[in-house]
């Protein structure tokens, strides 16, 4: 008898292997830029790029101070009056295509330097941005010619700049406006890289400025990721939603991590659950297809990350580690680490028994919420529920679900003549994809002014 | 039992991102030679005889010549008039014999009609039994009855391992899947199998998916394992290799064993066979 058949009992492979995307070059040019053109740096300090995972350099980037950024915003910007509405438009679109074309270089290098997963950044990230520069250019007709004024100025962080951008420069070059951005050094290779697209338009280049700031000791506070989970709700599905939410952050502004508030008689049954789905997580390298849980994008961020679960442990709270990914219980809401964003791969686990006393204790943690996801399989609970949660994206039984007509809310709507909101995307498409929508408009950074900032509420519509 | 409502959205959503799985060149072959080892080949036609029959032993014994440390399949399946030919043709060989049962496909057959079905083919030596659930019953509402006549043929297999075959297609809804697995776990099926095989769509990594998450709870509350068939549709080296994904992320690696894990197929085997061999050129060649 062959060893081999004999040995049909254990044949599948222990792991996956290695699907590894190609390393991504660099950009050509590292910075400063000003305006559209590439400047040399007026000091002499600098700053390296680091791989997560291995610490090696991948490159060494010139950085501004403070005091040289605020004196690049103190000189009066270009303002896109040259160009008409349709050539902005027109260019837009061209920008989207480049895009698009450079994708998957794009989304290397993000992942490379933030450590986000290759399937993240290629299949969501990137073609987001082209979305959103598509969807934008339509607009431009409508908000005609900007007046001169301040530029938008968009901070990038390591976490996620590429869905940074998504947020901020589409609706910037659709109105004209010029953007600033400042990355941390970490943020800014794939940023610089979209630069070099955005220089290759006429009419947008000179909309267009970045410097890397060094990264100080900021102590930014991010958003919390909140997800709900009741008794009613499909457990499993539920499972499988909130580990990706924790992984790694969807909207800009947020760390990852997860606060996850939990109807108490489903505690046990979910936490099994997660704990299984946790024990099974594919960590590994950002370049590898097959990741769902790269490093994170900096040292610092490991340091504060592990604070935060030392400091959980010195308050009574019991930490379970699964490599990477953490599980903290019986969380109150009063307590530290139920006030702050995690900044990494953990769980915080809240019990509640209603769902009042749920938004009760969301409410207590006193914390900036990003996106919310509400898992449970009564629409209108869900939807109640939704109205009263003060973040900005509301979830109800999916995962992170992100539109480029939508982006996170931000400058999501126009706002007609009368200052109504005039939705630029009917709500048939979403229902037809399954999806309801409400929208509540606020007021918007005045560089936006065409635009209004808008609650969205994603409700899945399953069979 | 608690009724379970399904959320379609994250079960298609979470399928759609285990598609997207990339394997080495190293770890596809090793999963093509495991979906090997698990299959249940079958064959299962009206103009199936007894030439056929012996046909596929042979294949089972003996999968490709010019590769012979290939791995040999879990079990041939047939329908019961050829259970007695199969034990002989596979006497020996560690290849089991599996046979459908209960008036396959429709299980529109009286209960005694059924039950003495399956009595026979126990008395032929059959090693494993695939029965169908009374779709009429469960569709109706009258899950009581269903779960009954599971916990009956169960009895009547006495020795053999008895697979429920809940015909996923037919039961339409998610919230249908899972309650039927609930069912049939409850009523002690030993694997639970999504179809026939003989109407569309058959196994998808949707229904999958939902049946593995009624074993894992199972599991999470008893610690007992049970196992899992997809059958039908499953045609290429591509479609196992996306079932061994979900089988390993969901249940873990503990299921990736002919004991707990089976795919029932007719054409698979060729298939797997000539991709494996084009793996080893390639990596001759390179």
């Amino acid at each position: 008898m062959n060893d081999a058949r004999n040995n049909a009992r254990r044949l599948a492979p222990d792991s996956y292997g290695e699907a590894l995307v190609e390393t991504p070059a660099l950009p050509g040019r590292l910075g400063p830029l000003l305006r559209g053109e590439w400047v040399k740096p007026s000091g002499d300090t600098s700053a390296t790029v680091l791989e997560p995972g291995t610490g090696q350099v991948l490159a060494t980037l010139p950085t501004a101070s403070e005091g040289e950024l605020a004196q690049l915003l103190s000189r009066p910007m270009a303002v896109g009056r040259a160009a008409s509405a349709s050539d902005r438009a027109a260019a837009m679109r061209r920008l989207a295509e480049a895009v698009e074309a450079n994708g998957p270089q794009l989304a290397a290098l993000e992942s490379l330097t933030t450590g986000r997963p290759i399937a993240r950044t290629l299949h969501d990230d990137a073609p987001l941005l082209a979305g959103a520069l598509r969807c934008f250019a339509e607009w431009t007709h409508l908000v005609g010619t900007a007046d001169a004024g301040e530029p938008v100025v968009v901070p990038l962080t390591a976490y996620q700049s590429l869905l940074t951008c998504m947020d901020s420069l589409a609706p910037a070059l659709a109105c004209g406006r010029s953007v600033v951005f400042r990355a941390e050094p970490q943020a800014a290779l794939p940023i610089l890289r979209l630069m070099e697209l955005v220089r290759e338009e006429e009419v947008l280049r000179s909309l267009v400025s970045f410097v890397i700031v060094a990264a100080g000791e900021r102590n930014e506070q991010r958003l919390i990721r909140p997800a709900l989970v009741f008794a009613d709700s499909d457990l499993d599905q539920a499972v499988e939603g909130i580990v990706p939410q924790a992984f790694t952050p969807a909207l800009p502004g947020e760390a990852p991590g997860c606060h996850l508030f939990v109807e108490e008689s489903i505690e046990p049954a979910l936490l099994d659950r997660l704990r299984w789905r946790l024990g099974a997580a594919r960590i590994g390298s950002p370049l590898d297809y097959n990741t769902e849980l790269g490093p994170l994008p900096t040292k610092r961020a490991l340091a504060a990350f592990e604070a935060h679960l030392t400091r959980a442990k010195s308050e009574g709270i019991a930490v379970e580690r699964f490599a990477a990914p953490a599980l903290l219980t019986a969380v109150r809401p009063d307590q530290i680490v139920a006030r702050q964003a995690l900044a990494g791969p953990a769980f915080v686990v809240i019990s509640f028994r209603t769902p009042a006393e749920a938004l009760s204790k969301l409410r207590a943690t006193g914390a900036r919420l990003g996106a919310t996801t509400i898992w449970t399989e009564k629409a209108g609970k869900g939807q109640a529920l939704a109205g009263e949660i003060a973040g900005r994206s509301t979830f109800c039984n999916t995962r992170d679900r992100l539109s480029p007509a939508l982006t996170s809310g931000h400058a999501a709507f126009l706002r007609g003549e009368t200052g109504d909101p005039w939705p630029f995307c009917s709500a048939r498409p979403l229902e037809a994809a399954g999806f309801a929508l409400e929208v509540e408009a606020e007021e918007t950074p005045s560089a936006f002014a065409p635009f209004c900032t808008c609650r969205l509420i994603w409700q899945a519509l399953g069979v | 039992m608690q009724r379970r409502r399904i959320n379609s959205a994250g079960v298609d959503a979470r399928v759609r991102d285990l598609e997207r799985r990339q394997l080495g060149k190293t770890a596809r072959e090793a999963a093509l030679g495991w979906a090997m080892s698990v299959v249940d080949l079958t064959t299962l036609e009206g103009a199936d005889t007894p030439g056929r029959v012996r046909d596929l032993c042979s294949k089972a014994l003996h999968p490709c010549s010019s590769m012979p440390d290939l791995p040999r399949p879990a079990a041939v399946c047939v329908y019961p008039a050829f259970v007695k030919q199969a034990k002989a043709h596979l006497a020996g060989s560690d290849v089991k014999v599996a046979c459908v049962a209960t008036a396959f496909p429709s299980g529109q057959y009286h209960l005694a009609t059924r039950l003495g079905e399956v009595e026979a083919v126990v008395e032929d030596g059959v090693d494993e039994v695939d029965m169908v659930i009374n779709r009429g019953a469960f569709l109706s509402g009258d899950h009581q009855r269903v779960g009954d006549e599971i916990r009956a043929v169960k009895q009547a297999a006495g020795p053999a391992h008895l697979k429920v075959i809940l015909e996923t297609g037919e039961l339409a809804t998610y919230d249908n899947v899972r309650r039927a697995s609930d069912i049939a776990i409850q009523a002690g099926a030993d694997f639970i199998k999504t179809s026939t095989g003989k109407i569309k769509p058959a196994a998808t990594l949707g229904v999958t998916l939902v049946m593995l998450q009624a074993i894992r709870a199972h599991h999470l509350e008893t610690g007992q394992r049970l196992g899992m068939k997809p059958a039908g549709g499953i045609a290429s080296g591509d479609d196992a290799i996306k079932f061994f994904c979900l089988v390993k992320e969901t249940l873990g690696e503990a299921w990736l064993d002919k004991s707990l894990f089976r795919i029932g197929a007719s054409s698979l085997v060729d298939k797997l066979i000539a991709e494996i061999a084009a793996l080893r050129v390639d990596g001759q060649e390179s």
